[in-house]
Parts: structure tokens; C-alpha cells; sequence
């Protein structure tokens, strides 16, 4: 399937969770990140059970210095 | 003592984290100002840097609160899900709104900006919006819920100062009990003493600190600056005058002669 990834194509094989796409980019599940998934919020407890649907817009942050 | 948010803090001075040469000047700055509160954001980070780590180990080797902004957002949607990623992410409820309508001067939007405070008020968060001096707005915001104002001396980063206190002053008036900081604009020390001798309960700084020949003494003498503002809006400021008046008394003023 094709995904949007912090505003890049991704091509990956599914289906596949959050979790398991957090995991494949290199993410581990330990660190400070949040997720937004077509501009809506997921929290940490659905990563195991969110499934990826093709085109999905996803983002992924992380603490950074702010103003 | 403060009371902002529910929390009782030591210093009127919050803090941003943002352009300092490097991490240790980072906490320096934070050390010297003395801040209880430093603000902080969300951003795309590559894994392999450490998705922010290092930073929020910084952050919370600091002991300061943290307040996460919603810096970059543009619309309402895009606040409300910043918002909802940064409770989770910082385990706090409150939230720097800041929804910007104009490129050019980083302007917030004041009708985005009212329609987030609501939907984050009616989601449990405690809402600092950054906005206009608009006496109006500021109205209707605390009557969405906001316990906390933001509104902005200049445009974000420009070091002007208060460009209207005219309108600061209004919005202190009229205000009364609700927590006013001064976000954005302040350049200088004098800037930010300003504000507190009107009686504004804080002030957040950020660039004027961080691009400071040196940011950590700039961190402290922004600190004397807002506890002497403090001081002198507790005492109370003298009314001004039009017109002189001796302070030496003018009884027995030596070489006065009556006149024959």
C-alpha cells in the first residue's frame, strides 16, 4: 500500500498497524511520539489495533524546542 | 507565589526554548532565569536522532513545568490534534494556542483562535491562547474558558517591545482577575518590567534571550527586570504629573529674602 508519511510517499506491503509501521520506519515504541492520523490524534493505546488503510496520512512527532 | 493553571509557581517568567546556540546554553538560561515554566513544541523528527530525547531529557532535568505550543498551526483542526498529541506526549493539559492567520507578521487568527479555545476547553485543557491585543476577543475568550490570556506586545520574535500599551492597559482594566502574559515581542529587559509594572501577571520570553550576545545573563537580567516590575506594581506606581514639584522641601531655602 501507498501511505503518506510525515508528508512523504511511503510504499509498504500490508496490512499493518501503527505499531508495525512505527517499527518498520525505525521508530522504537519507548520513545517520546505522538500520532495523527488524517489530521486526527491516535492515541499510544490504539497503535497495537489501528490498521493502516491505503493513502492514510500519517504523523508522527516528537518533542522539540518551541517558543 | 503564582497561582496559574491550578499550580502555584515561584516566578513570573516563562521561558522559551527555541534558537539557543546549543543545549547547555539552553539549560543555563533556564537555571539563571529562574523560569517555572518552559514552553516547548512537536516536530517531525527523524528516528535515527533520537525522536527528541535528548531535548526532553533537558527539559525535564530542568524541574521547570512544561507548556507545549501549537506553533505553525493554521487552522482549528490542525490545534485541536497538536494539542491532543502534546497531552499525551507531555502528560499536561495545558496548551499554547497559537493559530497564525498572517505570513508576514505571524499574526494569530482570532476566529480559529476562538474556535479551538472552545473545542480544547470542552476536551479538559487548559488553554493559554496567544492572540491580539483586541479587547473583544479577549473577552469572548475568557468566556469560553480561558483562565489565561495571552496577548502579544509585538509580532513574534520582532524585539519591539509593547508596541500599544494603551490597549495592554485596557485589557488589564478590564480583565480583572484573569492571568495576563505578555507573549511575543519583548526585546529587552525594560520591555518586560513594562509590562509587569502595569500589572500584568507575567511575561514569556524566547528570542530576546536566546539571541542575546549572552543568552544566560540575558536570562537573569530578564528575571530582575520582572520581579522589580512586580515589586513596583505591588507598591504602587506614583500618579503622573504635568507639571514639576520639588521633592527637597522649599522651607528654609537658604538666600530667600522677604521682599522689602
Amino acid at each position: 500500500m501507498k501511505l503518506m508519511l510525515n508528508g512523504e510517499w511511503v510504499q509498504l506491503e500490508g496490512p499493518l498497524t501503527v505499531q508495525d509501521l512505527l517499527k518498520s520506519r525505525g521508530y522504537r515504541l519507548e520513545m517520546k511520539i505522538a500520532v495523527a492520523i488524517n489530521g486526527h490524534f491516535l492515541p499510544r493505546h490504539a497503535y497495537t489495533t489501528h490498521l493502516i488503510a491505503d493513502a492514510d496520512d500519517i504523523e508522527v512527532v516528537s518533542p522539540m524546542q518551541g517558543g | 507565589m503564582w497561582l496559574i493553571g491550578d499550580r502555584e509557581v515561584d516566578s513570573r517568567m516563562l521561558l522559551g526554548t527555541a534558537q539557543y546556540p546549543s543545549p547547555k546554553i539552553l539549560s543555563d538560561a533556564i537555571h539563571a532565569s529562574g523560569a517555572s515554566i518552559v514552553t516547548v513544541s512537536l516536530r517531525r523528527q527523524a528516528p535515527q536522532q533520537g525522536g527528541g530525547q535528548a531535548f526532553w531529557d533537558l527539559i525535564k532535568s530542568s524541574g521547570a513545568l512544561v507548556l507545549p505550543n501549537t506553533a505553525g498551526c493554521r487552522t482549528t483542526r490542525e490545534a485541536v490534534t497538536t494539542a491532543e498529541m502534546a497531552r499525551e506526549l507531555f502528560e499536561t493539559n495545558w496548551i499554547k494556542l497559537e493559530v497564525i492567520g498572517d505570513d508576514y507578521n505571524l499574526q494569530p487568527d482570532p476566529f480559529q483562535l476562538l474556535e479551538a479555545a472552545r473545542e480544547l476547553i470542552s476536551m479538559g485543557f487548559e488553554v493559554f491562547p496567544y492572540c491580539t491585543d483586541d479587547l473583544v476577543l479577549c473577552q469572548k475568550l475568557v468566556e469560553s474558558g480561558c483562565r489565561i490570556i495571552m496577548p502579544w506586545g509585538a509580532p513574534i520574535g520582532s524585539g519591539k517591545g509593547l508596541l500599544n500599551p494603551f490597549q495592554l492597559a485596557v485589557l488589564r482594566a478590564r480583565l480583572g482577575d484573569v492571568n495576563l502574559i505578555v507573549d511575543a515581542g519583548v526585546g529587552k529587559p525594560s520591555h518586560a518590567a513594562q509590562a509587569m509594572e502595569m500589572g500584568y501577571d507575567g511575561v514569556l520570553i524566547n528570542t530576546a534571550v536566546a539571541l542575546a550576545g549572552d543568552p544566560v545573563i540575558m536570562a537573569g537580567a530578564f528575571a530582575k527586570a520582572i520581579e522589580a516590575g512586580r515589586m513596583a506594581f505591588e507598591s504602587g506606581v506614583m500618579p503622573e504629573r504635568e507639571l514639576a514639584k520639588p521633592s527637597t522641601p522649599t522651607l528654609g531655602t537658604p538666600f530667600w529674602h522677604q521682599k522689602p
